[in-house]
């Protein structure tokens, strides 16, 4: 529907845990740079970080790519990692398969799926075991129309 | 409270200063990455025992004013040039996270903005 979205797409390595956050800060600013309220793209980063987490952390990588729609934000995040077995699980705050490695680092705290769902305004997540994940999250805008002043930065 | 106040506490070592005029809005603490993000507004110091790379990272997204590790945890040298680059305040105080965000209460600060 409508105008064609402004499509900003990031491929995220598996495994580098020192680039965790690249992507998202990239999003983050293209989205201050785009005008969009800050709530919303405080929101948008939230989303964006937990799924670079577990693109690095479990998925031996994959992609994000976030279109931009004048009412809303999407946020499509693709893998072909080992999958998710239960995502009614998976959804519990708390449950995590991180190693205690990992864990150690503050990574895998079991609150990346509840994460996205709390900033998300819909979120759905398909998984296949063996073949990936495919998570689609959608962030509305507030009704007032979100071309506003390039903020500074 | 601002920045430079920080610099203030006593048996906190100031690593890189920030931006001392920035105001600092609250506190959070915590090591769980995924509960900063979630709990964490922007202005508020962060007081931690992670000293690697990715807490910029966070901190950076979440727009925190100033990073405190506790217990005396020494940062790894990635992410002192990380808080370099983006202007970051980074103390080590030899406290426990306990008793850093306790000095920080008592100085007015609150868990909420």
């Amino acid at each position: 529907m409508g105008p064609q979205p402004y499509v900003e797409r990031y491929v995220v390595q598996g495994g580098v845990f020192d680039a965790i956050g690249e992507a998202s800060t990239q999003l983050k600013s293209v989205l201050k740079m785009l005008g969009i309220p800050s709530d919303i793209t405080r929101r948008a980063t939230v989303v964006a970080y937990e799924a670079e987490m577990n693109l690095v952390i479990h998925a031996g990588g994959g992609e994000i790519t976030a279109s931009v729609f004048p009412d809303r934000l999407e946020l499509f995040v693709r893998d072909e990692g080992p999958g998710i077995p239960d995502i009614p699980l998976a959804m519990k705050e708390g449950y995590s398969t991180a190693t205690d490695e990992i864990r150690e680092m503050g990574f895998g705290a079991g609150m990346g799926l509840p994460n996205m769902k709390r900033n998300s305004d819909s979120l759905d997540v398909r998984s296949e075991v063996g073949k990936g994940t495919s998570l689609f999250a959608v962030i509305r805008f507030p009704s007032d129309p979100v071309q506003q002043p390039v903020k500074e930065g | 409270m601002k920045i430079s106040d920080l610099s203030e506490f006593p048996e906190l070592e100031v690593i890189v200063r920030g931006v001392p005029e920035r105001d600092v809005t609250g506190g959070v603490t915590g090591d769980l990455l995924s509960c900063i993000m979630a709990e964490a507004a922007p202005g508020m110091v962060w007081v931690t025992i992670q000293v690697h790379l990715n807490v910029a990272a966070v901190a950076v997204l979440r727009e925190v004013s100033g990073i405190i590790l506790a217990s005396g945890r020494r940062p790894n040298e990635d992410l002192i040039e990380k808080c370099r680059e983006e202007s970051l305040f980074l103390g080590v105080c030899a406290s426990s996270a306990f008793d850093v965000c306790a000095q920080l209460h008592a100085r007015g600060l609150r868990g909420s903005v």
